[in-house]
């Protein structure tokens, strides 16, 4: 009956969705390669009782102005922002961050490709240069000698060992891939996205090359959430919330008010 | 005496329009590029009220002034004022400083106006919304647009520093006439005028544009309305209660 609350209830809803993609930011301000999210709001639909420029009943004039009553807002998208995070030294010869534009490929275990940014490298049982999570760079198995004293990573993302005496082993090169629209990324969690048709197919290239970023060794990329942007919004965002809840009161309130209306 | 009822009754619709147009405000209050709705009211059915007395044999009125038997919703339009900028430093955010509007393109080939400057790359590399319906530049054609691509605060789209056209505003001769159709989209109507393209307003790349809406005023409006309501019902209740001594005190029929 009274719109009002239903339009408050989107709002609430609409909030919620926004509290939830900030905490899940906030949770992630030390995730290495994280992206933050943003949600974006549109508005609802508009119910029309009198339309604008309609010719009144005598035809000689139209109606200067119409009457309408919108209906709430919607959460349209959640986008993520994929700017650069702050480059921080770790001074560990396995960790390499991608300064600009490019992802690494990785191979999951059903054989499909995943991209990601998160160059905290590992080796495992058998010397291969695994990422965090396990996960092999696809097309590149890098095995590293155990005589190797040292691993190089070259900016266009050339891997080398170094021996004892000094001398220079290529092992492999990481090789990026570019998306036109990173944001339409589908995020699988442990660092890792997927391409699907929005983001458009993956174009390969060289690091440091053609506009890709370039590797650099001893650092990584952490996430890109700014703490006090993120308690910005968690503040508007509460408030937006509680000021929707009232609109529910208030229509509440009146509907009680209309029960008082009869005697008995 | 019983035309109270209506009159009151009428007021307390009017209050629930307002409620109404509050929440919605309300909940758009996070809507990027929402322009808040006002409404007007206007006293109805008025009439005059005459003084009629006999004097030399003929009736003489005076007029004691006019009566408003009720209230009812005039019109709702958007208030189209500037919103605040945030910064966002995202590359496909655009806010417009001035009165101009972005043109969006439905795939029917509708063109529709927007102030919500939260664009995409899709997969073509073309400038997009949350729809991915395209937006259009000053001629009319889609904008194919990359990570890099810069847009200079009068529109001119730069790649690699060539300008490769200009994003399109389009301004209206009387804004308050467009129609809202929701997803932040306006259309024109005939008395908005048709959109001219718009070379005043200014575009900053990075930046979005809040909604209008003033927290504190619409909390104003609600609580206003809400006891406005409440006193009209005891209008109301109070007519009703000189009805019933009307009928059942004053001539029962026994």
């Amino acid at each position: 009956m009274i719109t009002a609350l239903y339009s408050g209830a989107t709002g609430m809803t609409g909030q919620q969705h926004k509290l939830d993609t900030i905490s899940n930011n906030l949770a992630n301000t030390d995730t290495t390669g994280f992206k933050r999210v943003r949600t974006e709001f549109v508005d609802l639909f508009y119910q029309y009782a009198q339309n604008a420029g309609v010719p009144v009943l005598a035809q000689t004039s139209t109606l200067p102005s119409g009457v309408y009553t919108g209906l709430g807002s919607r959460v349209a998208a959640t986008s993520r922002i994929f700017t650069e995070g702050n480059i921080e030294e770790t001074g560990s010869q396995l960790d390499v961050a991608i300064s600009g534009d490019g992802f690494m490929q990785v191979q999951l275990q059903d054989g499909t490709t995943a991209y990601t940014r998160d160059g905290a490298f590992k080796l495992d049982n058998e010397g291969v240069l695994v990422l965090n999570t396990g996960y092999r760079i696809i097309n590149e198995t890098i095995i590293v000698p155990t005589e190797a004293v040292a691993i190089q990573f070259a900016s266009d993302g050339t891997v080398a060992a170094v021996y004892a005496d000094d001398t220079l082993e290529v092992l492999g090169q990481i090789q990026l891939v570019r998306f036109i629209n990173p944001t339409g990324l589908d995020a699988l969690g442990n660092n890792l996205y997927r391409a699907t048709p929005a983001s458009g197919e993956p174009q390969e290239g060289i690091a440091n090359q053609d506009g890709f970023g370039s590797f650099v060794q001893g650092y990584l990329e952490k996430s890109n959430v700014n703490a006090v942007r993120e308690m910005v919004s968690m503040i508007t965002s509460q408030r937006a919330y509680e000021l929707n809840s009232r609109s529910i009161q208030t229509a509440d309130d009146m509907l009680r008010t209309v029960y008082g209306l009869k005697r008995s | 005496m019983v035309r109270g009822i209506y009159t009151a009754a009428m007021g307390m619709l009017v209050d629930q329009a307002i409620v109404d147009n509050a929440s919605n405000n309300l909940a758009n209050v996070d809507t990027t590029g929402f322009k808040r709705d006002v409404q007007a009211f206007r006293s109805y059915l008025q009439h005059e009220i005459l003084r009629i007395e006999a004097k030399d044999g003929r009736q003489k009125r005076t007029p004691l002034g006019t009566l408003e038997r009720g209230v009812t919703l005039d019109e709702v339009r958007a208030d189209h004022t500037q919103g605040a900028m945030e910064m966002t430093e995202v590359n496909t955010d655009f806010a417009i400083d001035g009165d101009g509007f972005f043109a969006i393109q439905k795939p029917n080939g509708d063109v529709y106006y927007t102030r919500n400057g939260n664009a995409k790359i899709n997969a073509q590399d073309i400038l997009v919304n949350d729809q991915n319906d395209p937006f259009l530049n000053d001629v009319g054609d889609m904008i194919p647009f990359s990570f890099n691509t810069v847009v200079d605060p009068q529109g001119f789209i730069l790649q690699d520093g060539v300008i490769q056209g200009r994003l399109g505003l389009y301004s209206f001769e009387s804004v308050r006439h467009l129609r809202k159709v929701g997803y932040t989209l306006y259309q024109p109507t005939t008395r908005s005028g048709e959109p001219q393209l718009d070379t005043e307003s200014r575009i900053y790349q990075g930046y979005q544009e809040k909604a209008t809406v003033n927290a504190i005023n619409e909390m104003v409006k609600l609580i206003a309305a809400q006891r406005h309501f409440d006193i009209s019902q005891k209008v109301v209740t109070t007519e009703d209660q000189l009805l019933d001594a009307a009928v059942n005190k004053v001539g029962p029929t026994r």
